[in-house]
């Protein structure tokens, strides 16, 4: 910590520094030494450098000087007295010196132009190189700016094309031709501890850069990901605020998790929802095994690198704000069954009676969801001089759910300061710092067992919202009975249904009877400094800290509903839970050309270490019951509070090399190799350490001389090998046979004791399980073979790349024979395959004005479990209604949908017809014919972005979708009466009158059709993500008020989707890696109409 | 833009970054679990000892109602398997009772892997612990005592077992069977090396008094010599047991299996449970009332109504006493017994109550069917008595049932010793009508003077009256089967059991035409299906 304190002083003060030449004084003492040594005296003991062309021959005459206390003024006046040279001492202590004639301030102007079309450039940056001195051109791309002198050096830089620098000599007039960056071959990428060029990069790494995030409307960073690169899958777990996305990098690796690795600005984040989105400058995924080498044990799920933005080196200080306004709202209610179809459906099925009272026909998605108003405010700093810069921002984010009331909400507070500074020429120093709180409140969704979103599907449309009349009888007799019923804000009770029992019932109940809170405070960044003792050689030192702070706060209040939902006694609960985690990265980069030869070499070194503490406590009930009383210290004690409280330690070190060579960019290799120790929470010490190697060549054809020029400019095949391992699922010692003197049994933990007297039970202590000291690495091993193309004078680019990723040893649990005694830990028993093909196509080009682009990616996924152990061949995933609904199997997808495969239905009495597990039809199945009925996992994913851009003005369409995957509908329960259930099961229902009918008939006797794949539906979609149209206002009109840019856009996100789905939303994730697929009533992802606003000054 | 300078503080730089590299260790990757210890450092003090030997007593206590006596007597001749309807407790305890089970029955499978527990768990403490104190010498010996019982029963019940003598690693998982002979002589080894070591009933330390004494031992050892048809040996060990002076007939038969004789005179090894756990209702954990096993096997709730009867509300009724069992106490003329084990529909209904299914329990004027499985008999040695639980409300009493499992009563030693004195070679028929007929004096029944095949007869049926519900029969049954085939006494008590179950409906019997006991099957059980699949090394028994 003391050496972040330093530098951020360090740095702090050498930006601020001015009037330093009217202070600093200089006391010399030099024999027959050269100009030029004199000059190197002044800086080594000053801030000072100097600017000078090395062939001035004043440069090498020599003097001899002894001067004492002197300003940098009069020792430079005398050194140059008399000589034909000047010196001017700018307001960054930057010294040029110049032959005399050529120091002078003057002005220099001229026009920019595009290369291609000859129109000029509007908003082009031009800047005097190490000065504050900049300019943007105007409407024709015309400028003109003061230079300070012929030494002078003028840099001209627009987003997406390539900056230019033109030292200004005598000219005065100066006029730009600037080109597209997809042009250049110096576009580097993030590789991973370093950079490359684009061009020479032999793995299959996918881009996302600055422009594509510019006018992002999303307010999580992970929906950045999402449809923008091909093999990248981002799962809207909820479409709550603040919710989880799961990302899947090419495929799905595991039984358990297989999220990648984020790491932010080379230090690795646990989670990237902390960040503002306008923070990232640039987005890197690591695909394919050679790539993620680098990060050995972390990488096989792949590796995401974000690089946040920060202030340029030499541009002058901006100022930007955004302000974004929108409101969300539901996207499609669901057809679910209204208070007629009701009626009719569970009276033909004899679980309602024909006397129910039908005054009442709720619906309760209009009931529970309203439009609800986001705000987000983004401001930020940065400046830059010629040896260091910085950006400040900070974002405050407001998103209120669409469930009504204040128990949906969402708050994030950022704060971002990133820096770097040059030392001197041989030391650069710097800092990364997001500091992030977020403050959420959720409700319940996602459950068969009643939350609100499922209740508002699954309630009956017989039930009120509120009782505004006189109660019911029942009702009233439960008031009687001191029952603590719910109230609504004008004091009405919440309406009690008298059709349904158990755990659903009204959502307005589910939304207030639980009152959960979760607050997060995260810190994370680092400081490095990169040295650079020799030519080529840079040694980078980089130390990573977060730290994170979560609180979870639940008050449970007192409340009747039903016999199976209400609580006798408030509670409240409060748990923390602290983390700290440090990475500490070393590496070395030695970069050298000879001839045509070009290599790299890299070594390196890093530990890193994750502490965590939690603290829990329960206590019931309140002093009183409301919400001025829901803290620990305001209840009564009792002897059923209770406090717990663990701390962990978590610990690994890794030794890794690259090595990249190249010959004239043409042939191109890469090899690495990581070592990964893991600490003993992890692996046990004889099996701890892994190695994890890669390969990858490439051949750049467009560079050999026999290829012949034509509208294929670039030409490059490449060819990728590597292993990487998982760290996911493995931790809290999974290998070792640990003593406890507890158990798990039938009824839940117990202690092991046994009595030894009528009074006395003695303590018991045994091994919870074997060991399996063997346990290893979860590794995949991926091959992958890419081309890219551009063409049309880069207008168009386009790459294929296909994958085959075997990920081995999958952790699970082992099965030793009944001999042994004891239960198994874990064991490395499984292989998944993933492999596909990814196609990525650009095309950009201006016609006129009117300039467009378009960005369209397409992945094939074929996922495959390839092997199990024998002895435990299938394990048994997620549950719906106490029936298993997922498996993982040999020979299929992971965690398939498992159910009774339906044949169709018997037109004689309107019951489901199925196949047995021999294939034969029947009308009875037993859990032994339950089967693959069909996976979760898209074969296919595609996205496209459509932008066009018309003067001031710009459009933007962003499509998703994907094919070739099933939803499971999961919002059914047959062991309770009368759940409200979809449409799609009543329209076309078997009756007397419709006997061809695809739905079987109305029914309560038959459970075995609710886990068929009748619940099954297509979830394959396309939705128009968004939709926005912007307008930036011409410079002139700006200018007025001094700033540089002004953009105001509306913008429409999730406008339609375009689905078979009958329920709410295709895009049906889960938090559970198990639940893929199964819609228990997810929140959906909503449509929002935003209208927002940047300026930069 | 400028050469480089200050070499020399580059180079401390880089020195520094080298010591950086190579300054981290394993020692640093290297740390123990918070709140967990680890096997390979337990077991050393006495403290630590006696834990592990409690797990190994644990395992019995948890297993006793699921496995031990739920298995045992679902195998026998004693019981019916029944419920609220065919199929209710599972199916499992019907194939058991009608003999129609398979590899894959789970009961079987749970009652395998139980023992194998309690030897993996009694092998860590022999094998860990150095007996360097009086302690350590106690819970070595017992865990010795445990591990031989265990292996008592899988060899009677399975045949050749694997000989799992100290902790299996992964390389060691493909055990084969070891031949009987071989598991046979480590049974005697342990028992008579525990035997060494432990003091006489009265004499062990507090903490060890209820656990295994010298004489427990004793008879567990005689207990492996008889079913080994090694009468001599057994009587000389039973003798000294019956005459140590340490144990007795308990005076009143009806109150053997109660709590106000728990650690009394009869008392050779119980499994013990307390009623201080204050489970929540519904819920009773290992410490109390052989799990769930007394819900299990009372009057079922919805059936039954008897308010002269103090048991608790709820019961299920998975085993009922079967028909013979009435007929043979009644043939007997064995009042006491009948009286203190079973009770009658008309006994039940002269109480005041019913055992049938009327919607109305309280008005017994109306007759309905009895539960299924159930000919209209109510058994009384395992049941759910208030008196014998603790907590304010029926249902907390049955939670915290304080009964303890009779694992070895005097009265079997008895027993197990006139059957060895009457086979051994010489016979002593004397010695064994004298052990036989102190048995019978305690429930007012006149002295057998019969001796020879006569006499082993009249021991055969006074373990089956003695002993009944308490999960001897079946192992009694298969001993005395033998290699006599079709005049074997399992076979003759069980080849039609299962054929024809009450189904509480009067005339009304369920067909299981497949049921009974079959030859050259069902002398042993089989290998569960998963043990096949994982162990390679292993083979089925015949029949499966």
């Amino acid at each position: 910590m003391k050496l972040t304190t330093v530098l951020l002083i360090v740095c702090t003060f050498q930006i601020a520094a001015n009037g330093y030449s009217q202070t600093k004084k200089f006391d010399l003492s030099l024999t027959d030494v050269t100009v030029k040594e004199v000059l190197k005296n002044i800086e080594s003991q000053s801030d000072f450098r100097f600017f000078y062309n090395d062939e001035l021959s004043e440069i090498n005459r020599h003097v001899t000087i002894d001067q004492k206390g002197m300003l940098i003024d009069d020792l430079l006046a005398g050194l140059f007295k008399h000589t034909g040279v000047t010196f001017k001492v700018l307001d960054n202590n930057l010294i040029v010196i110049s032959p005399e004639d050529l120091v002078q301030q003057r002005k220099v102007a001229g026009k920019v132009i595009d290369s291609e079309s000859k129109e000029p450039l509007t908003g082009v940056t031009v800047q005097v190189e190490g000065t504050s001195l900049g300019i943007t051109t105007d409407a024709e791309g015309k400028y003109e700016i003061d230079v300070p002198g012929a030494q002078s050096v003028l840099i001209f830089s627009f987003v997406g094309y390539v900056t230019q620098k033109i030292p200004v000599g005598t000219r005065t007039i100066i006029d730009v031709t600037l080109t597209l960056t997809t042009k250049a071959l110096e576009e580097v990428v993030v590789i991973g501890y370093g950079v490359q060029k684009k061009s020479v990069v032999t793995g299959a790494i996918s881009s996302i850069k600055s422009e594509d995030l510019k006018n992002s409307s999303v307010v999580r960073a992970e929906q950045v990901l999402q449809g923008k690169t091909s093999g990248v899958q981002v799962i809207q777990n909820s479409g709550a605020p603040g919710a989880d996305l799961n990302v899947r990098i090419r495929g799905y690796g595991s039984n358990k998790s297989s999220e990648p690795i984020y790491i932010v600005d080379g230090t690795k984040v646990f989670s990237i929802s902390t960040l503002d989105p306008n923070d990232i400058k640039d987005i890197e995924i690591l695909k394919d095994a050679a790539s993620a080498a680098i990060y050995g044990a972390e990488g096989a799920n792949g590796v995401v690198l974000i690089t946040t933005k920060g202030g340029v080196i030499g541009q002058k200080g901006q100022l930007t704000y955004e302000y974004q306004h929108s409101f969300q709202a539901l996207a499609k209610k669901i057809n679910v069954l209204d208070g007629n179809e009701y009626y009719n459906y569970f009276t033909e099925a004899g679980g309602l009676s024909t006397s129910v009272d039908r005054t009442f026909n709720t619906d309760w998605q209009s009931q529970i969801f309203v439009t609800s108003p986001t705000d987000k405010h983004y401001l930020s700093f940065t400046d830059g001089n010629d040896r260091g810069s910085f950006l400040l921002s900070m974002s405050y984010l407001n998103q209120d759910g669409i469930v009504k009331g204040p128990q949906d909400k969402y708050q994030r507070y950022t704060f971002m300061f990133n820096s770097e500074y040059k030392l001197n020429n041989w030391i650069k120093v710097g800092h990364n710092l997001s500091v992030t709180r977020t403050d959420l409140r959720a409700v319940s969704e996602s459950s068969e067992y009643g939350s609100v979103i499922s209740d508002a599907l699954m309630c009956d449309p017989l039930t009120p919202v509120t009782y505004t009349g006189t109660l019911p009888d029942e009702v009233q007799t439960l008031l009687t009975l001191d029952k603590t019923l719910l109230k609504d804000s004008k004091g009405n009770y919440y309406g009690i249904s008298s059709n349904i029992n158990g755990e659903v019932g009204n959502p307005f109940i589910a939304r207030d009877r639980m009152q959960a809170s979760t607050q997060n405070n995260s810190i994370f960044g680092n400081v490095f400094a990169d040295i650079t003792p020799l030519k080529g050689l840079t040694i980078t030192t980089r130390l990573g800290l977060t730290l994170g702070f979560s609180d979870y706060h639940l008050y449970n209040p007192v409340y009747y509903y039903n016999a199976s939902q209400n609580n006798t006694s408030s509670s409240v609960t409060e748990t923390m839970n602290l983390m700290t985690f440090w990475q500490w990265d070393n590496y070395l980069t030695y970069t050298r050309s000879f001839g045509k030869h070009n290599a790299t070499l890299l070594l390196g070194f890093t530990p890193n270490e994750i502490k965590t503490k939690n603290l829990s406590g329960n206590s019931s009930p309140l002093l009183v019951d409301n919400n001025m009383f829901d803290d620990l210290s305001y209840t009564v004690a009792n002897p059923t509070d209770n406090v717990s409280g663990a701390r962990t330690i978590t610990r690994k070190l890794s030794y890794f090399g690259r090595f990249n060579y190249d010959f004239a960019g043409k042939y191109l290799f890469q090899a690495s190799l990581r070592r990964d120790g893991a600490g003993t929470d992890i692996l046990d010490k004889s099996h701890r350490w892994g190695i994890f190697p890669a390969f990858s060549a490439g051949w750049v054809i467009s560079q050999e001389n026999f290829y012949p020029k034509n509208v294929v400019s670039f030409l490059k095949l490449r060819a990728s090998w590597g292993q990487n391992g998982s760290l996911s699922n493995l931790g809290n010692y999974p290998y070792a046979s640990l003593l406890a003197s507890s158990m798990s049994t039938f009824f839940g933990t117990s202690a092991i004791a046994y009595p030894i007297s009528e009074v006395a039970l003695a303590t018991g202590t045994m091994p919870t399980t074997l060991s399996n000291p063997s346990l290893g690495w979860e590794t995949s091993e991926q091959t992958d073979i890419g081309l890219e193309v551009r063409a049309f004078k880069d207008k168009l680019t386009f790459s294929v790349d296909y994958y085959n990723k075997m990920t081995k040893g999958l952790i699970t649990t082992g099965t030793p024979p009944l001999i042994a005694g004891n239960t198994a830990t874990s064991i490395n028993a499984g292989n998944v395959q993933n492999r596909g093909l990814e196609f990525e196509l650009g095309y950009r080009d201006r016609a006129g004005e009117l300039t467009y682009n378009i960005n369209a990616n397409l992945a094939t996924l074929h996922n495959e479990v390839t092997y199990m152990n024998p002895n435990n061949p299938r394990l048994s995933g997620a549950s719906v209604n106490l029936f298993t609904a997922t498996m993982f199997e040999k020979g299929y997808p992971i965690w398939y949908f498992f159910g009774y495969k339906t044949y169709g239905i018997n037109p004689k009495n309107g019951n489901m017809i199925y196949y047995n597990a021999a294939g034969d039809t029947t009308s009875l199945v037993t859990s032994t014919d339950g089967q693959y009925i069909g996976s979760g996992i898209p074969k296919i994913t595609f996205g496209a972005t459509i932008g066009l851009a018309y003067k001031g003005f710009d459009f933007r369409a962003f499509l998703q979708g994907q094919t070739g995957n099933k939803v499971m509908v999961g919002m059914i329960r047959t062991d309770r009466l009368n759940y409200n259930i979809l449409d799609a099961f009543y329209e076309d229902r078997w009756t007397e009158t419709n006997i061809n009918a695809l739905m079987p008939k109305a029914d309560n006797s038959d459970a075995n059709k609710w886990h068929s794949d009748m619940m099954l539906f297509n979830a394959s979609f396309v939705k128009v993500r968004q939709l926005q149209l912007g307008y930036t206002l011409p410079k002139s009109v700006i200018g007025r008020i001094k700033a540089s840019n002004l953009r105001v856009y509306l913008s429409v996100d999730n406008a339609f989707t375009f689905t078979k789905y009958p329920g709410m939303d295709p895009e049906v994730g889960s938090s559970a890696v198990n639940s893929i697929g199964i819609d228990r009533g997810m929140y959906p992802i909503c449509r929002t109409v935003l209208l927002g606003g940047s300026i930069t000054f | 833009m400028k050469a480089i300078s200050n070499k020399s503080n580059k180079i401390k730089i880089l020195l520094f970054l080298l010591l950086v590299f190579f300054g981290c260790t394993e020692d640093w990757l290297t740390y123990e679990k918070r709140g967990s210890q680890i096997s390979d450092t337990f077991y050393k003090t006495d403290v630590q000892a006696f834990e592990g030997l409690m797990a190994a007593f644990d395992d019995w206590q948890s297993n006793i109602g699921f496995n031990y006596y739920y298995i045992l007597d679902g195998l026998s001749d004693e019981s019916y398997a029944g419920g609220g309807s065919r199929g209710d407790n599972g199916g499992i305890l019907e194939e058991l009772n009608e003999y129609r089970f398979t590899v894959y029955n789970t009961g079987i499978q749970g009652f395998y892997s139980w023992l194998y527990t309690c030897i993996y768990r009694a092998n860590l403490v022999i094998d860990r612990v150095t007996p360097d104190t009086d302690n350590k010498k106690l819970d070595v010996a017992m865990s010795k005592a445990l591990r031989a019982y265990s292996y008592f029963y899988l060899v009677n019940m399975w045949g050749d077992v694997p000989l799992v003598l100290h902790e299996l690693s992964a390389t060691e998982y493909d055990q084969p069977r070891t031949p009987k002979a071989d598991v046979w002589a480590q049974i005697e080894k342990d028992f008579t090396e525990a035997i060494a070591d432990l003091p006489t009933r009265g004499n062990l330390p507090a903490d060890f008094a209820n656990l295994i004494s010298k004489g427990a031992a004793q008879s567990m050892l005689g207990k492996a010599y008889l079913f080994q048809n090694k009468f001599a040996e057994a009587a000389d060990i039973f003798e000294q047991v019956i005459t140590s002076g340490d144990y007795d007939l308990y005076p009143d038969y009806s109150k053997v299996l109660r709590r106000e004789s728990e650690y009394g005179v009869e008392s050779v090894w119980e499994v013990p449970f307390v009623t201080t756990q204050n489970y929540a209702p519904g819920f009773p954990g290992n410490e109390s009332g052989m799990g769930v096993f007394l819900v299990f096997v009372s009057p079922r709730e919805t059936q039954f109504y008897c308010p002269a009867l103090p048991i608790g509300p709820t019961g299920w009724c998975f085993l009922n006493p079967h028909k013979s069992m009435w007929d043979a106490y009644i043939d007997a003329g064995d009042v006491v017994r009948r009286q203190a084990n079973l009770l009658s529909k008309a006994e039940v209904r002269h109480l005041g109550g019913k055992l049938e299914f009327p919607l109305n329990l309280a008005d017994t004027s109306v007759i309905g069917p009895t539960p299924y499985g159930n000919d209209g008999y109510v058994q009384m040695r395992y049941i759910n008595w208030n008196s014998e639980g603790d907590g304010a409300f029926n249902w907390a009493q049955l939670a915290n049932n304080g009964t303890n499992a009779r694992m070895i009563r005097f009265a079997d030693v008895l027993l197990m010793a006139a059957e060895a004195n009457n086979r051994k070679s010489p016979a002593d028929d004397a010695k064994a009508r004298t052990y036989l007929n102190r048995v019978r004096t305690r429930v007012s029944l006149p002295d057998v003077t019969s001796s020879g095949d006569e006499l082993f007869a009249a021991i055969k049926l006074e373990r089956k009256l003695e002993l009944y519900f308490e999960g001897t029969r079946y192992m009694d049954l298969q001993r005395w089967q033998g290699n006599l085939g079709e005049n074997g006494d399992a076979y003759l008590a069980l080849k039609d059991q299962g054929k024809s179950v009450p189904s509480g409906i009067p005339g009304e019997p369920i067909p299981q035409p497949d049921a009974g006991y079959k030859l050259n099957k069902n002398e042993l059980l089989p290998i569960p299906t998963y043990e096949m699949q994982v162990n390679s090394a292993m083979t089925q028994n015949p029949g499966y």
